[in-house]
């Protein structure tokens, strides 16, 4: 009988809307709670992946992310959606960890050789997601930070520059820099995958 | 296709394959959200039940107070009640009661006009104000309204009768390693505020600023000895401050009993970021049929994230004796016990699981070095009691100022750390001196 209940319970809370699942979560319910990870967590993580430097700083990142929301869910008045809430905070946690990192102004060691831009859409139609988002980490988090905060959040750069505490030309140049080093690295990755696939092609012939 | 287009294209394909990104978090994330929600709500009904006990403490000495005192207000201001009472209709309900009815002392200090019940009463008069009528019930020197003000009376600050004292008293203590005793810890206290709840309670909160160094002594498999040959004394510090308060009710002219809570924050550092130390660890070797344990050691450098503050939350229950050789000094010695509660480890550079593991790996394979989580930090174990004895010696030099001299000795009879090779009692005392003064 005892399982029985569990399960219809389990059934309850996974219909429930965000609003619902909030007020639950703001009772201390620990399923309500497990249930809102859950319902979440892979974009989320997503998120964090994005401005993490590698998969363990992202779940950290997660980690702390979700802890912040939990405590400030009274917070929550409903006026947005949900995730919407929760993606700013992932953003904010992400740049509070990348700032005490000071991190956020290391440009070095990037190297972008002041290439004009060349027609990488096709090259970033074809590569998977996870590749991509592979290239991203690979930009120095200041890059990172611009481009996440730029191209996918749409933050202006005046915006973005309150965040980060630089200046919005900075942002601006940052950005550019940035989407140039994406695009080298996107163009190289295309013209391995295309020989290396070449390659292969020829051993088999 | 235009430069323009292409750039808007790009950021088009780089948003949306973005939003479309997921992807699945280890299961241990979800461990560490539920651990740290859980913790701070533990440490939230700490602090709700320290508030609590607070309460019911002040709230007991005021219902006792006023018990004590055959349900009279209590004395927070006999001045200000005589003061408040001198405008009203005299002794309203005085001429509605029959004085026989009436509490004695609440008919003796009573404001107001003579009972025309009562042929012996008299005034008692101040510039020229009737302030009290009075029975004569004794002989006129035995008024019961002197008894009442004696009473009443703060035994340790006769001369006022004000509700509020501030006690500006520099505390400075030494800590003592049971095995090294050395005097190192110092901590001024700055103030503390007193109130008169009831006629003979006084709250005081003081907060404390300290620094702490604990020495541990050289023992087998402690993790940070320096890399000498045997192994020497390793220190580690623990600079910090705390901030808290201390209920004293005072149950007659001497006797006392103090409820405290406090916070303490220190950090702590294993040795010094770089320093190699040498583990020691026991293996067992096969030799012929005899398992032989063998000590093996190992060279680790001190990690930055080897570096962590402590919170505590300390809650002491004390009773005291106050002594007074003579009219302006006296003596107050408490003694109780007290229960520390760790309420977090925050390392102080990398994070909680680097700092467990960075822990584990000084520790070696199967040294247990503290008392927290797994027994891999050294730091305070999670529940400590501990016994404490204060004394202070107060000199009256004016009714508003007081100089204060004492000593606090707190003893932790729990281990520090333990484990069959390494053991450390903390016992730590405090030399303070200042002055009170009361507003």
């Amino acid at each position: 009988m005892s399982i029985v209940k569990t399960e219809k319970t389990a059934v309850i809370i996974s219909i429930l809307s965000d609003a619902e699942l909030v007020q639950r979560c703001l009772r201390a319910d620990a399923r309500a709670q497990k249930q809102f990870y859950e319902r979440f967590a892979g974009r989320m993580f997503g998120i964090c992946y994005r401005y993490a430097g590698n998969i363990h700083e992202a779940e950290d990142l997660l980690q702390d992310g979700f802890v912040r929301a939990f405590l400030h869910l009274k917070d929550f008045r409903g006026e947005g959606s949900l995730e919407g809430w929760l993606r700013k905070i992932m953003v904010t946690t992400a740049l509070n960890f990348l700032k005490r990192e000071k991190n956020i102004r290391n440009q070095a060691g990037i190297e972008v050789a002041g290439q004009e831009a060349g027609d990488e859409s096709s090259g970033l139609q074809q590569l998977e997601t996870e590749e991509l988002m592979k290239l991203i980490q690979q930009l120095s988090p200041g890059y990172r930070a611009v481009l996440n905060l730029f191209a996918i959040e749409g933050y202006s750069h005046r915006e973005i520059g309150e965040m980060l505490q630089i200046g919005e030309s900075t942002s601006r140049s940052q950005y550019t820099r940035a989407k140039q080093l994406l695009q080298k690295l996107i163009t190289e990755q295309f013209s391995y995958g295309t020989d290396h696939e070449a390659r292969r092609s020829g051993e088999t012939i | 296709m235009k430069q323009e287009d292409q750039e808007k294209l790009f950021e088009r394909l780089l948003r949306e394959k973005a939003e479309r990104f997921q992807l699945k978090p280890e299961a241990e994330v979800w461990s560490g959200i539920e651990n740290s929600i859980s913790r701070r709500r533990n440490r939230k009904i700490l602090w709700w039940s320290a508030a609590a006990l607070l309460f019911v403490a002040a709230a007991g000495s005021y219902w006792l107070a006023v018990h004590e005192n055959g349900g009279m207000k209590p004395r927070t201001s006999i001045t200000e009640e005589r003061r408040s009472n001198g405008n009203k209709t005299a002794g309203a309900e005085w001429k509605n009661s029959s004085p026989d009815k009436l509490p004695e002392k609440a008919a003796l200090v009573s404001p107001g006009v003579a009972d025309p019940l009562e042929e012996n009463t008299t005034f008692v008069k101040r510039n020229g104000t009737n302030l009290f009528a009075q029975k004569k019930i004794q002989s006129e020197n035995e008024y019961p309204v002197v008894a009442m003000e004696e009473k009443v009376t703060d035994p340790v600050f006769p001369n006022s009768h004000n509700q509020f004292n501030a006690d500006l008293t520099p505390l400075y203590t030494g800590n003592f390693d049971l095995a090294s005793f050395d005097p190192l810890m110092i901590s001024p206290r700055f103030f503390a505020v007193e109130s008169n709840l009831a006629p003979m309670a006084r709250l005081s909160v003081e907060p404390t600023f300290s620094w702490v160094i604990s020495h541990s002594a050289s023992k087998e498999n402690d993790i940070t000895a320096p890399l000498l040959d045997p192994p020497s004394q390793s220190a580690w510090k623990s600079p910090g401050y705390s901030a808290g308060a201390a209920f004293n009710y005072h149950v007659s002219s001497r006797w006392l009993v103090s409820a405290g809570i406090h916070t303490t924050k220190t950090a702590t550092q294993l040795g010094y970021v770089g320093q190699m130390v040498q583990v020691y660890d026991t293996v067992y070797e096969n030799i012929g049929n005899m398992v032989v344990p063998v000590i093996d050691s190992t060279f680790k450098t001190i990690q930055p994230s080897e570096q962590f503050s402590q919170q505590w939350l300390e809650l002491t229950l004390a009773a005291g004796i106050e002594i007074f050789p003579s009219g302006k000094n006296h003596l107050r010695i408490k003694a109780g016990g007290g229960y520390s509660r760790l309420l977090n480890v925050i390392p102080e550079t990398n994070s909680q699981e680097e700092l467990f593991s960075d822990s584990q790996s000084l520790g070696g394979s199967g040294t247990a070095v503290g008392g927290f989580g797994n027994g891999t930090y050294l730091v305070f174990g999670e529940d400590q009691w501990k016994l404490l004895a204060e004394a202070d010696y107060v000199r009256e030099i004016s009714p508003r100022w007081n100089l204060i001299a004492g000593a606090q000795f707190h003893y932790y009879p729990g281990d520090l750390i333990a484990n069959e090779n390494v053991s450390q009692k903390l016992f730590w005392m405090g030399l303070r001196t200042g002055a009170v003064f009361r507003f």
